[in-house]
């Protein structure tokens, strides 16, 4: 029998964006480039949503990602690929910014 | 006196006392913490809580009310959102048909929820690490 060789799903440089909208969370197919910006990322899971593209979120055409925000997690021993994530802020209060 | 925020169920019971060391007297930053509480604990969820710590009416700053949107966007559902200060407590809800968020009656048991409301308040006074409820 041949050996088998793994192929990594995420290549260097790449991430797996996971999405959390409307009670569900699922992941982006496409990987996408972990240097991109937090604008660029909640665009294309914007649009992701509003098309039905991410398994396990069902489609919402008025998906608004506004007030999210990206969390990142750089390849690890045990996870070995990079990860985002687009989740709802959290904050309370009264910022020292505005 | 430090901001703090609950996470309280469907019956007003604690589930998650949030009081980051980074916290301050008048803001609470951004946790992926307290958000993996509240998407670990969504199908039982009743809302959040947070001080104002100072005597006065409870009314939300713009930065809580996209932050109720935005964590009522994430996990598909309203909530109550208590402001809570020294002297007061009011209640928020989004209206679903202009999507504001305005003054609703909590309906607690009275015993539960004014225990959380005064331990949220002492919970203000002193800074402490996290715990769960």
């Amino acid at each position: 029998m041949d050996e088998m060789i793994a192929v990594p799903v995420v290549q260097p440089g790449m991430a797996k964006l996971t999405i959390t909208y409307n009670g569900q969370q699922g992941d982006l197919p496409d990987p996408v480039s972990y240097d991109s910006t937090d604008a660029d990322i909640k665009q294309m899971a914007t649009e992701s949503i509003r098309t039905g593209y991410v398994p396990g979120i069902d489609a919402v055409p008025d998906c608004d990602l506004k007030d999210y925000v990206i969390d990142r997690f750089p390849a690890r021993d045990d996870v070995p690929f990079n990860r985002l994530s687009a989740r709802p802020k959290t904050p309370f209060g009264f910022p020292l910014d505005t | 006196m430090m901001e703090t925020a609950l996470v309280f169920d469907k019956g007003g019971e604690a589930i998650y006392w949030h009081e980051p060391t980074d916290r301050s007297g008048a803001h609470i930053a951004d946790s992926r913490d307290l958000w993996d509480v509240l998407w670990e604990n969504r199908d039982r969820l009743g809302g959040v809580a947070h001080t104002h710590p100072w005597n006065g009416e409870a009314w939300p700053s713009e930065s809580d009310l996209t932050t109720f949107s935005a964590v009522e966007r994430g996990l598909g559902r309203r909530f109550l959102w208590p402001v809570v200060t020294m002297s007061e407590v009011r209640c928020f809800v989004r209206d679903p048909i202009t999507n504001a968020y305005v003054e609703a009656l909590e309906n607690f048991d009275v015993n539960v929820w004014d225990r959380n409301m005064e331990e949220l308040r002492n919970r203000s006074r002193l800074p402490t690490g996290d715990q769960h409820g």
